[in-house]
């Protein structure tokens, strides 16, 4: 009963989101706030299970590990953000995480990111024995001059004329394909969660439980 | 006063951010240990971070109820619904019909989770498939050069990675071991693994060059936004 | 009003129709469209197969219900391979919407295959603070995961005597909705060089091409379609266990019929739409305007 019942107001749901495709309207209106209310109960059910209980109440209370009181008074100047007379407490809090972020990333970012992607757009040839390994030359050299020109059209410390203006141009070719792409595979995954939306309604709700129920 | 409120920040930030910075060239236990330090105090004060936020959202409606602002109809079920959520992961027992606790499959909270929060936040994600079929109809054309590339590009990649367009072949291959004129799947994969990836690393290298650039602007306090405005 | 004009000035609602339409016909009336695995998704699923019985993954299932239909297939499909091939999964969420879809999925896997939970697979659950959780995991799983998804203490689950630290799994498996692949890329992965196969949506698809390119991940499994090639592999490879298991067809093979005509519909009324464009451009404004 549980379960017949969710689903048919699921699908309700379902069908009070999608009717904004008409209009902005009560029923979406309706919809919205009920969802917001719901997500922000469950992400401070998620918080308070998998943080404050575990990290900071487990350990102070079973643990006596006391030095957590700290990063947890930290955690509550944050909190002051909404008193404006305390509000500057909270920096002490965003200084700290953000700085100590901020010090993980410049090594990390360099040795993890920006050196392998730049170690990998100039790599050996491979010995032309195969048409595999022909096209995969070739590949090679489109992807270095594909790279160099996409990195001369973001520079801007150079007036793009002349030469400099032909290779941005031609950065500007490689950058078009590469948002052609990314327009294609952002369709790709809207499309994807409607179908997902279609799938429940059609096999869970419509077959499922109406014409199944027939 | 002023130096608690300006300089002790800048100084928080220089001391946290250039300790994790050398400790990453410390391959030491205790470098590892204050590290796993570092990340547990971290994890609590995000922890808070994401109180903040519901707080933020809970006080918004209270206000608008309170003044009675248009619309504050609606608040009244957002501050429901937050009530409804929220309790029924706390409240350790048992309620008619559902199990207790907030990790259970059959507690309301699951419930609630599964057949109310789930299908309308899918569903209002899956509202763009329609909008974006919309503007592809009407915005997107071959008006110039830069264009024409562009929707080439898209229509390759949205044939290429289909069932539908993977059975989409015509002609000969144009080169030894190369692809047909008309190949979707070989052509979209040539697209995204090559001029695409090319593209996108030509993008992310300025990406991460910036980011290690704003660190260090914020470490050695000449990025101070994250403070806010105000004394 | 001429063609042209009519197919430049048609209504939205026109098109929301033909869409709606399209999605739902093949799923009332499936094409059974065949799936083909591309490289980058047979990459990741060769990865995970190459490892022995007993091997232990990590999978971080990082999404919520906005991306459920592209990515709980994927991650339905990585634990079905593991159970069949007697690997034991790691599975934590980095995404505060995800534990209750993400636990569904355990569960259910767990459920077919008969598996036992803290000796052939965990649940860890959610941490906030995306890089310093990666971090910690790199440090010590124990030190980051007190307690598991279920409260149970990680010091008293038996695969933790296996596997201490993001450096002891034998392959790890993103499943990333948001921008979570560049931060375990950068903090763990790269420090410890532990294998790393992607899924993520389509739409964040394009820029991780450049990890595959670059060799920093084994594969990349994009979206809905990357998920149903995931599937046809599995199923492909462990029918028996499978059809034993009861596991029924993945979801997202079944979406890839109506996923088609819809690609298929965008691009012909791309061609259409830019046809008439053409068309009446070439008659000018005077007889535009006539």
């Amino acid at each position: 009963m549980g379960e017949t019942l969710g689903i048919w107001i699921a699908a309700g749901l379902t069908l009070m989101m999608f009717s904004f495709i008409y209009r902005d309207n009560v029923l979406f209106k309706i919809g919205e706030h009920l969802y917001l209310g719901l997500s922000v109960g469950y992400f401070i059910n998620v918080q308070y299970w998998n943080t404050f209980y575990p990290e900071v109440f487990s350990r102070i209370v079973y643990d006596h590990n006391y030095v957590v009181i700290v990063p947890a008074v930290l955690g509550f100047f944050l909190l002051l953000r909404l008193v404006p007379s305390l509000s500057w407490l909270s920096r002490w809090s965003f200084a700290f995480y953000i700085g100590g972020f901020a010090g993980l990333a410049v090594p990390f970012v360099l040795n993890g990111l920006l050196l392998p992607q730049l170690t990998s757009t100039l790599v050996p040839f491979q010995p032309a024995t195969s048409a595999a390994a022909n096209l995969a030359n070739i590949n090679q050299v489109i992807i270095l001059v594909a790279v160099f020109s996409v990195l001369i059209f973001f520079f801007f410390s150079l007036e793009h004329k002349k030469l400099v203006g032909s290779v941005s141009k031609v950065g500007l070719f490689f950058l078009m394909l590469g948002f052609g792409a990314a327009f294609g595979t952002t369709v790709m995954a809207r499309v994807s969660l409607l179908v997902g939306r279609f799938q429940f309604l059609i096999e869970d709700w419509l077959m499922g439980r109406i014409f199944r129920a027939g | 006063m002023q130096f608690l409120r300006r300089q002790l920040p800048v100084i928080i930030a220089f001391v946290v951010g250039l300790s994790m910075w050398v400790l990453f060239y410390v391959p030491t236990q205790k470098s590892l240990e204050l590290q796993d330090g570092f990340t547990l105090w971290v994890r609590i004060i995000v922890g808070f971070a994401a109180v903040l936020g519901v707080l933020s959202v809970v006080n918004h409606h209270y206000n608008k109820i309170k003044a009675k602002r248009p619309g504050y109809a609606f608040s009244f079920i957002t501050l429901g619904a937050f009530l409804l959520m929220a309790l029924s992961g706390f409240i350790k027992a048992p309620l008619p019909g559902f199990a207790a606790g907030n990790n259970k499959p059959d507690s309301l909270h699951f419930w609630l989770y599964n057949n109310m929060m789930l299908p309308m936040q899918a569903t209002m994600f899956s509202i763009l498939a329609f909008f974006i079929a919309s503007a592809a109809f009407r915005a997107f054309r071959a008006r110039s050069m830069e264009a024409t590339v562009l929707l080439v590009a898209a229509c390759v990649t949205m044939l290429g990675r289909v069932p539908l367009g993977e059975l989409m072949k015509l002609g000969d291959p144009i080169f030894l071991g190369g692809p047909a004129p008309i190949d979707f799947p070989w052509w979209s994969s040539w697209l995204l693994n090559v001029p695409n990836s090319a593209a996108q690393r030509g993008i992310l290298l300025g990406v991460y060059l910036s980011q290690i650039a704003v660190a260090i602007r914020i470490i050695f306090g000449i990025e101070r936004t994250y403070m806010g405005g105000g004394d | 009003m001429n063609w042209t004009k009519a197919i430049l000035n048609l209504d939205r609602r026109i098109i929301f129709s033909i869409v709606a339409l399209v999605v739902a016909w093949p799923l009332i009336s499936p094409l059974a469209l065949p799936v083909v695995a591309t490289p980058e998704v047979e990459a990741i699923f060769q990865g995970m197969d190459a490892l022995p019985a007993g091997s232990h993954v990590l999978i971080s299932a990082d999404f919520d219900p906005a991306s459920k239909p592209e990515l709980q297939p994927m991650l339905d499909a990585v634990l079905q391979h593991c159970f069949a091939k007697g690997i034991k999964p790691t599975i934590m969420t980095l995404w505060p919407g995800g534990p209750a879809l993400i636990q569904g999925s355990v569960e259910r896997a767990a459920k077919q295959f008969n598996k036992v939970n803290g000796t052939d697979f965990v649940f860890l659950g959610y941490k906030p603070g995306n890089a310093a959780v990666m971090r910690g995991m790199v440090g010590g799983v124990q030190n980051t995961y007190a307690n598991d998804h279920y409260n149970t203490p990680t010091s008293g689950i038996p695969i933790f005597q296996e596997v201490r630290k993001f450096a002891d799994y034998d392959y790890f498996i993103e499943i990333a909705a948001g921008a979570t692949v560049e931060p375990w890329l950068a903090y763990a992965v790269e420090p410890t060089k532990v294998p790393m196969g992607v899924s993520c949506t389509a739409v964040s698809a394009a820029q991780y091409y450049a990890f595959v390119q670059g060799k920093q991940i084994v594969g990349l499994a994009a979206g809905m379609k990357g998920s149903a090639e995931y599937e046809f592999l599995v199923r492909g490879s462990y029918s028996d266990a499978l059809t034993s298991a009861g596991v029924p067809a993945g979801a997202a093979t079944k979406g890839m019929d109506a996923q088609s005509l819809v690609h298929i519909f965008i691009v012909l009324s791309i061609i259409v739409a830019n046809l008439a464009y053409f068309i009446e451009r070439k008659r000018g404004p005077q007889r535009r305007s006539a």
